[in-house]
């Protein structure tokens, strides 16, 4: 009997979701989301490739030949980009740049999720006290300006990856929960899962099984947006010297090497600044998409 | 008859600048990166404070702009003998409030830098000093607690002279913000952090160049060239290289650039267990480094490569010592002789921003160590934080390290560098060796001036070729953005004084 009902709920909750032929065709059919896609794909492309499409070792100075403009050469090998202030190949920097972006873009969208996920979840379902602790801390969050913040926390521990992702995900959970509790709050009292409470599922399983699967959604879209703006905010914190340490090359902390140098070397601070951009830019156009796709009803986050 | 006409104006044209000078006219305005804490003279010591103290108080002796040792409040000083030092004052100087400049001046200026209660950081340079004593109106004797023949430069840095009746009325707080004293200048005005405004003072001896003389408190360098340019500010300090095409390319101001007496070098913990225990390596590490293309391509020839830790300016410098020449083949043979054929990493700390160029700097120089095997990580860090590394450098559990400082050698002596860098009781060397330290120690107690200048300059050379300390890099040049109509020159304790900035 309880088997029984579960199944059918399930089935349920599938059919809900689009169909797949249906998702590339309204892909293929948003032109401005195909875009997104395919500047994304390069993205990472060419994060994962670095080593096989850098023309040279990113870290390999001269300084002889530093400042030099696009295009130039030293007579045996062209420098696409130029060359930065140590004389290191820009267009090989600007490819491993991408690297830090992404992995840490894309780490703290996994882990601000996941956590954001839980404690909504958590505070939906259960409410009550544990809904007030939780919101409160949310509250708490919010109300902390988030550099300074991050200011303070770098400066503490020093920088490096892991610190950058963790302080990149201090503030942006909170975003989720608030999405999610709200989510959870309509559906615990739907009737799907009163059946399940009623035939004894446990807490655990009702969670998992029903209220996941129908908040999953909503954080998907998102993630999706917030992965451009995590990747502005590690640009942000490596300009002001807090993000991977040197001599690793990451997009913002090109731009801060570069800074100094705008009035002379435009190529230092102009590439990296796009690099930026264009995939911010193509990070929102996929999560606009998935929006539109999986829930049109969030057409406010 | 004509031509008498003609002598009549040639000469009152002739004239014209001395009457100028007798009555300061004109304002300048000066956009200036550090900001200033207090005008209470005694209390504190810092670059920004040295640049500014100058305007309104008046110490015993001075440094000329080319460096050289003047008298400023005091006619003439002698040792009298090796523990008292006597100082004739200048006759007829008054301070801006009409109180005499005079012995008993001088003595309650003194005492109150070594009064314990003012806790004041300029103690260090005056600690030495066991007793003044008023000989008459305008002779003051210093009697030291033991001979100290480096007493002069610092009176030509600190220990500004007050009215003793003033300072000792106020409290304070009234007085960090009140300040009266002998100088060129008034302090009419002060907006902290945001800007001071001089005027000329009617009762001193020395005229300012100008009659009023503004500083701008910019701390963000771009928006400092942008006021300079754009004729907000006249003059600017702390010109960061890479804007100095700018400067140069707007037309109506030009780049004034001086080697100022602060060294660059990189300071090894030399302990056990750190591979540059071994001279041969510290050697090594030296020797890969090119100097030149550092100095030229990412200072933009804004430094100048050292020796050891003093530039020419200094007092016991060693002319005849080269900065280590840049030979990274021998640097990998000497590593391999010290068996580091393999090279080794390590981390090498440098604060965020407190030095010209340095993050740069330091990537070129751990890119040229990369090539000999030398794997550096290099360790952007807060100045506060990187202070707590370096202090806990000797401590059992802490990986030796390298790292990154410059010291301004404001005394232009080979003994404040030794006592910063190189001796044992430093708090921010790193190097132990109680030969040298016994060395240092000997030159200090020589009381004769030549005597002491040769010791410096072997101990220099031991330093270079034997010891080899440190990674001793290069002098930044102080660089400062003027507007054409500014007549002034940089000085070579690359200070920036107000009262000397004068209108062409």
């Amino acid at each position: 009997m309880r088997e029984q009902a579960l199944a059918i709920q399930e089935t349920m909750e599938l059919e809900a979701l689009p169909e797949r032929p249906k998702v590339w065709a309204s892909l293929w059919k948003d032109k401005s989301a195909l875009l997104g896609c395919v500047i994304l794909l390069s993205v990472v492309v060419m994060a994962v490739f670095a080593p096989l499409l850098a023309p040279m070792d990113p870290q390999a100075q001269l300084l002889d030949r530093n400042l030099k403009p696009p295009m130039w050469s030293d007579g045996q090998q062209i420098y696409l980009l130029g060359t930065d202030h140590l004389g290191r190949d820009f267009l090989s920097r600007l490819i491993y740049g991408a690297r830090i972006s992404l992995l840490v873009g894309f780490f703290a969208v996994l882990l601000t999720g996941c956590f954001g996920l839980c404690v909504g979840l958590v505070a939906g379902y259960f409410g009550g006290k544990v809904d007030f602790l939780l919101m409160r801390l949310v509250d708490l969050v919010l109300s902390f300006p988030f550099i300074l913040l991050a200011l303070a926390t770098i400066a503490i521990v020093g920088p490096s990856l892991v610190v950058l992702i963790l302080v990149m995900s201090m503030r942006i959970w909170v975003i989720y929960a608030r999405v999610v509790r709200g989510e959870v709050l309509t559906l615990r009292e739907q009737e799907f899962v009163q059946a399940a409470r009623s035939i004894g599922g446990s807490h655990f399983r009702i969670i998992v099984r029903h209220i996941l699967p129908n908040v999953l959604a909503p954080v998907i879209i998102i993630a999706s947006l917030y992965l451009g703006r995590m990747i502005i905010i590690e640009a942000g914190l490596s300009f002001l010297g807090l993000g991977v340490p040197p001599p690793t090359p990451t997009w913002g902390g090109l731009l801060s090497d570069g800074k100094v140098h705008l009035y002379t070397s435009w190529w230092v601070v102009t590439l990296p600044g796009l690099a930026i951009t264009v995939t911010v830019l193509g990070a929102n156009l996929v999560g606009d998409w998935l929006r539109n796709v999986l829930d049109p009803r969030l057409k406010s986050v | 008859m004509k031509k008498l006409w003609l002598w009549i104006v040639v000469l009152s044209l002739l004239l014209l600048p001395a009457g100028v000078k007798a009555a300061p006219k004109g304002k300048v305005v000066l956009g200036m990166a550090g900001a200033l804490t207090t005008f209470d003279p005694h209390t504190f010591s810092s670059l920004p404070i040295s640049m500014h103290h100058p305007n309104v108080f008046e110490t015993l002796l001075a440094r000329a702009p080319d460096g050289s040792m003047t008298n400023q409040l005091a006619e003439s000083y002698k040792m009298v003998s090796p523990k008292v030092w006597e100082f004739k004052l200048r006759k007829g100087v008054k301070f801006s409030n009409g109180d005499p400049v005079n012995a008993a001046a001088v003595k309650f200026s003194f005492e109150r830098i070594l009064d314990p209660k003012m806790k004041s950081r300029q103690y260090r340079y005056f600690k030495s000093m066991a007793k003044l004593e008023v000989v008459d109106e305008h002779t003051v004797r210093i009697h030291t607690k033991k001979p100290d023949p480096m007493l002069p430069p610092f009176l030509a840095i600190y220990g500004f002279i007050v009215p003793p009746d003033y300072y000792k009325k106020h409290d304070k707080k009234h007085l960090s913000r009140n300040p009266v004293g002998s100088g060129p200048f008034v302090m009419k005005k002060w907006r902290k952090g945001q800007e001071v405004v001089y005027e000329a003072n009617p009762n001193a001896w020395r005229k300012p160049r100008v009659k009023t003389a503004v500083v701008k408190f910019i701390p963000e360098s771009t928006t400092r060239v942008s006021a300079l340019i754009s004729g907000d500010v006249d003059v600017i300090d702390n010109l960061p290289p890479a804007l100095s095409e700018r400067v140069r390319a707007s037309g109506k101001t030009d780049v004034i650039a001086k080697q100022s007496p602060r060294t660059n070098y990189i300071l090894m913990v030399i302990k056990e267990g750190a591979p540059w225990m071994d001279v041969r390596v510290r050697r090594a590490m030296n020797l890969a480094i090119n100097r030149e293309a550092i100095t030229k391509n990412v200072m933009m020839g804004f430094a100048k490569s050292v020796a050891i830790i003093q530039g020419p300016a200094s007092f016991g410098f060693n002319p005849e010592l080269k900065p280590y020449p840049y030979d990274p083949a021998r640097a990998k043979k000497l590593l391999a002789e010290a068996g580091f054929a393999k090279g080794f990493s390590f981390d090498v700390y440098i604060p965020r921003g407190r030095f010209m160029m340095g993050k740069e700097a330091l990537e070129g120089i751990a890119g040229q160590w990369a090539k000999v095997g030398l794997k550096a990580n290099v360790r952007v860090m807060e100045w506060g934080a990187m202070k707590k590394i370096i202090f806990s450098k000797y401590k059992k559990n802490v990986k030796p390290f390298l790292y990154y400082l410059a010291r301004m050698n404001t005394a232009f002596s080979a003994e404040h560098m030794f006592a910063g860098a190189i001796s044992s009781r430093s708090a921010y060397g790193g190097f132990r060796d109680k030969a040298v330290d016994a060395m240092i120690n000997d030159a200090r107690s020589t009381l004769d001036n030549k005597a002491r200048e040769k010791k410096y300059q072997n101990i220099a050379k031991v330093l270079r070729h034997e010891k080899v300390p440190i990674v001793p890099l290069y002098q930044t040049f102080r660089i400062f953005g003027a507007n054409k109509k500014i007549d002034w020159k940089p000085r070579a304790d690359g200070k920036l004084i107000a009262a000397e900035v004068g209108l062409k």
